[in-house]
C-alpha cells in the first residue's frame, strides 16, 4: 500500500512540476528608447510569418522579391508560411518565451494585443509619425481611417493593416427573380420574408427540391456582429470598457434567427463551409460570408448550377449600409531597432497603392488605401461582385479589438447554439454578458 | 432440442456478423468517400455527388505540384525512419532493465514513466520548444528547422517502453539462466537472444511510431520555418484557407499521404495484432 502511495505521489509531483515549468512567465525586457530618425536599416534581414498558401503565397512572394530587388537600403525580406492564424498564434506564444521571434507577423487585433502585453511586438505609431521614415499627411489621409483605428488601442498601434475583408450578403439572383423580387433585401424584415418564400418555393435548377431554405446560419461571432451592427448596435459600450450583449439590437437579431429556424426557413451550419456549398447547389438563397470567399463562391456556382448571383450589403435597420470589416494586420516584433525600422519600411512599401492593387488582384482582399481604386479600374470592371463590395468600404465597422476577445467569440458561438435550440433570450444574453465581462477583469 | 440450440447459435452468429459488417462499412465509408472525392471536380464535391462523372487524375498531379508534395513526402519518410529507429532503440534499452533487471527504485521509475502518459502533449510543447531552442543555440549543429528537433524529442516514448516491458517480462527466466551459463551478460542476452523473439512487439512499436510521426502537424509547424524539413501534413494544410477549402485537391493529397501508412500496416498486420495482444498477457 505504501509503495503505491509513494508511486502516486511521485507521479503527481512530476506532473505538477511539468505544469509549473510549462506555465512559467517570461522575463520582460527593459524598453530602451531609441531615436528612430538616427537608426540605419541598411542590409537588415526581415523574416515575415504569414498564413497565405498556394496562389496567394506565390503572389506575395513575387511582391517580396520585387521589394528585395528594388529597395535602396538593401533590406532582404524572407516570407515563411506558418499554417493558419491559430498555428501562428501558438508559434508566436512559444517564440516570445523562447526568444526566436520573426521580424514581421500576421496577427488579429486581439492577438497583437496579447503579443504587445507579452513584450513581443512594438508600437508602430512612432514609425508612422517619424519625419524621416513615416507617413506624410497626404499618405496618412489616404488610408481608410477605420482600418487604422482597428489596430489602435488607447494610442498604441499594435498592428498595421495590409488588407481587409468584409462580410457581405451573397444572393442567388435567378432564384430571387423566380420568387418575384428584383433586388436583394434591404431590411431584415425583407430578408425574413424572402427566406420564408425560398422555403416554400425551391430554386428551379436545384437538384434537391426537398431541401430548400433561405439561409444557413453559421454560429459564429462575426455573423452575429453583422446582424447587430446593421441594427445600429455593437458588442461593447462606447469607451470599450464593457461588453453589452443584452441590448435590443442583439435580442432582435437572435430572435429573428430563432423564429426563422423554428419555421425551418433557416438552418444552422453543421460543417465548415456548408453554407457556401449549399448556396452553390441552389439549396440556400443567401449566404453571409467574407468577401475573401468570392473566388470560392464563384467556383462553387460555376462548377455547380451556374446561376446568376451577386453580393450586396447585408440587410439593415438603419439608414446607411453597415459592413463588418475584419482582417489580420501586420505586427512588428520586438527585435533590434534596425530590424524594426527595416520591417516598417517593407510594410510602408507594401501598403503603397501600386502594391495594394497587385495584392488585391491576386488575393481578392480589399486595399487599405483609397487611391488604390485608380489602379483597380479594370479589375473592378471584370469582377462585379468585388466591385459591388468595394463601394461599401466606407461603411465599415469592426468587432472589439480587446484582449480576451478570442475567448468571448467562443462564448458568443455557444450562446448562439443555445438560442438556435430554443433557449430563453434573457437568460442566455445575461449570462453571456456576465461571462464576457469577466474576461475584461483579467487584463 | 439440439436443433433448437443450433438454430439459436446460427441466429446469434448472423446477428454478430451483421453488426460487424455494419461497423466495417461505417468505418470504411470515410475512406471510400475520400478516394471518390479525390477524383471529383470541385463542383462535384460541392454538390456532394456520390461518385465522379469523370475521373480527374489531374487532381493528384495538381496536389503533388501545388503543395510541394514531393519534398514533403520525402521529408515525412525520412523523419519517420529516423523516429522509428530511434524509438525502437531507446525504448528497448529502457524497457529491458525495467523488465529483466533488479535494482532499487525500478518500480518507481516505471511508475514515473507511466505517469507521463497522462500529461497532454500541449503542456509539454512549450518546455520542449525551449529545450530545443537552447540546444539550437548551444550545440554544433542546428536543431530548429532541421531533423533533430523533429525526431529526437519523440525517441523516448512512454507507451513504447510500456509495451516492450510487458513483452520482455514474459521471456522465460530459463533462457537467461542458459545465457548466463554460456557467459553472456545482459547486452549479449538482449541483442542475441531476446531481440529475435521481439519481432511482434517491435513491429507494433514501429507501426505506432510511424503513424504518429506521419500524422504530426503541430510540432513540425512549431520547429520549422521553411519547407526544407516540413512533413506531408503541412502540405495538406495548404488546401484549406480562411475563405474555403479545395476538397477535391485536399482529398487527393490525403490519399497520397495515406498510402504509405496502409502499405506498412498491410505488411505487418499479423505481427501488429500479435504485439498488441501479447502486451496484455503479463502485468
Amino acid at each position: 500500500m505504501n509503495k503505491n502511495i509513494t508511486r502516486l505521489a511521485i507521479g503527481a509531483g512530476l506532473m505538477a512540476l511539468t505544469y509549473l515549468v510549462a506555465c512559467g512567465e517570461a522575463e520582460r525586457s527593459t524598453t530602451v528608447v531609441v531615436d528612430i530618425e538616427q537608426v540605419d536599416p541598411s542590409s537588415q534581414e526581415v523574416v515575415f510569418w504569414y498564413q497565405h498558401s498556394r496562389q496567394r503565397e506565390e503572389a506575395l512572394v513575387e511582391l517580396i522579391e520585387e521589394y528585395n530587388r528594388t529597395n535602396v537600403h538593401g533590406i532582404k525580406v524572407r516570407g515563411e508560411y506558418m499554417g493558419g492564424y491559430d498555428d501562428i498564434y501558438n508559434k508566436m506564444s512559444v517564440a516570445i518565451q523562447g526568444g526566436t521571434l520573426p521580424q514581421l507577423v500576421v496577427a488579429y487585433q486581439n492577438q497583437a494585443l496579447a503579443y504587445f502585453e507579452a513584450d513581443g511586438v512594438v508600437d508602430i505609431a512612432p514609425y508612422m509619425r517619424s519625419k524621416k521614415w513615416g507617413l506624410s499627411a497626404a499618405e496618412n489621409a489616404d488610408f481608410i481611417q477605420a482600418f487604422l483605428q482597428q489596430d489602435n488601442n488607447k494610442g498604441v498601434q499594435t498592428g498595421f493593416p495590409p488588407n481587409r475583408s468584409m462580410e457581405v450578403l451573397y444572393y442567388n439572383v435567378d432564384w430571387l427573380k423566380e420568387l418575384g423580387y428584383a433586388r436583394p433585401p434591404v431590411t431584415w424584415d425583407e430578408f425574413a420574408d424572402m427566406c420564408r418564400k425560398a422555403k416554400a418555393q425551391p430554386f428551379s435548377k436545384s437538384t434537391d427540391k426537398e431541401h430548400s431554405l433561405g439561409f444557413f446560419l453559421e454560429l459564429d461571432a462575426s455573423r452575429l456582429a453583422t446582424m447587430v451592427f446593421t441594427r445600429g448596435g455593437d458588442f461593447m459600450n462606447a469607451d470599450k470598457t464593457a461588453y453589452t450583449f443584452n441590448t435590443p439590437q442583439v435580442r432582435q437579431a437572435l430572435q429573428l434567427m430563432q423564429d426563422l429556424i423554428r419555421e425551418k426557413a433557416v438552418d444552422i451550419v453543421s460543417e465548415r463551409y456548408m453554407d457556401q456549398q449549399e448556396f452553390g447547389v441552389g439549396k440556400a438563397l443567401f449566404a453571409l460570408r467574407s468577401t475573401s470567399g468570392l473566388p470560392f463562391f464563384k467556383s462553387a456556382v460555376a462548377d455547380g448550377l451556374d446561376f446568376a448571383w451577386s453580393v450586396s450589403a447585408p440587410p439593415r435597420q438603419v439608414d446607411d449600409p453597415v459592413v463588418n470589416v475584419y482582417g489580420a494586420s501586420l505586427s512588428l516584433c520586438r527585435t533590434t531597432p534596425a530590424q524594426q525600422l527595416a520591417t516598417w519600411l517593407f510594410v510602408k512599401w507594401f501598403t503603397q497603392p501600386q502594391q495594394q492593387a497587385r495584392w488585391a488582384r491576386a488575393s481578392n482582399y480589399f486595399p487599405v488605401r483609397k487611391s488604390t481604386a485608380n489602379e483597380l479600374k479594370e479589375y473592378l470592371a471584370e469582377n462585379p461582385g468585388y466591385a459591388a463590395a468595394f463601394k461599401l468600404l466606407d461603411y465599415g465597422k469592426s468587432e472589439p479589438a480587446v484582449q480576451g476577445y478570442q475567448g468571448v467569440r467562443k462564448m458568443i458561438a455557444d450562446a448562439m447554439v443555445d438560442i438556435a435550440e430554443g433557449g430563453d433570450l434573457d437568460d442566455v444574453l445575461s449570462n453571456l454578458e456576465r461571462q464576457a465581462n469577466k474576461t475584461l477583469e483579467r487584463f | 432440442m439440439e436443433s433448437k440450440s443450433i438454430t439459436k447459435r446460427r441466429w446469434l452468429l448472423g446477428a454478430v456478423y451483421t453488426g460487424l459488417s455494419i461497423s466495417a462499412v461505417t468505418a470504411t465509408v470515410p475512406f471510400v468517400w475520400m478516394l471518390l472525392a479525390s477524383f471529383m471536380t470541385r463542383g462535384e464535391t460541392l454538390r456532394r455527388v456520390f461518385a465522379p462523372s469523370e475521373i480527374q487524375w489531374k487532381n493528384y498531379l495538381l496536389a503533388w505540384e501545388e503543395a510541394d508534395f514531393g519534398l514533403y513526402f520525402e521529408n515525412s519518410l525520412l523523419i519517420a525512419a529516423l523516429q522509428v529507429s530511434g524509438t525502437l532503440l531507446f525504448s528497448l534499452l529502457a524497457a529491458y532493465p525495467l523488465a529483466r533487471m533488479e535494482f532499487r527504485g525500478r518500480d518507481i521509475v516505471f511508475a514515473v514513466i507511466l505517469a507521463t502518459l497522462m500529461i497532454p502533449e500541449t503542456v509539454t510543447m512549450v518546455p520542449n520548444f525551449l529545450t530545443v531552442s537552447w540546444l539550437n543555440r548551444h550545440s554544433p549543429f542546428a536543431w530548429l528547422n532541421n531533423w533533430p528537433a523533429l525526431t529526437v524529442p519523440f525517441m523516448g516514448s512512454a507507451f513504447s517502453i510500456f509495451l516492450l516491458r510487458q513483452f520482455l517480462r514474459g521471456i522465460p527466466l530459463e533462457l537467461w539462466d542458459a545465457a548466463r551459463i554460456d557467459g553472456a551478460g545482459h547486452v549479449r542476452f538482449l541483442f542475441q537472444i531476446v531481440l529475435p523473439l521481439c519481432r511482434a512487439p517491435l513491429l507494433t512499436v514501429g507501426m505506432f511510431t510511424f503513424i504518429g510521426s506521419w500524422n504530426a502537424l503541430g510540432w513540425p509547424l512549431l520547429v520549422t520555418n521553411t519547407p526544407d524539413w516540413r512533413p506531408i501534413s503541412v502540405g495538406l494544410l495548404q488546401f484549406v484557407s480562411e475563405a474555403g477549402a479545395e476538397v477535391h485537391l485536399q482529398m487527393a493529397g490525403a490519399v497520397i499521404a495515406t498510402i504509405p501508412v496502409l502499405l506498412v500496416y498491410f505488411l505487418i498486420q499479423r505481427e501488429f495484432t500479435e504485439g498488441i495482444s501479447m502486451s496484455g498477457l503479463k502485468g
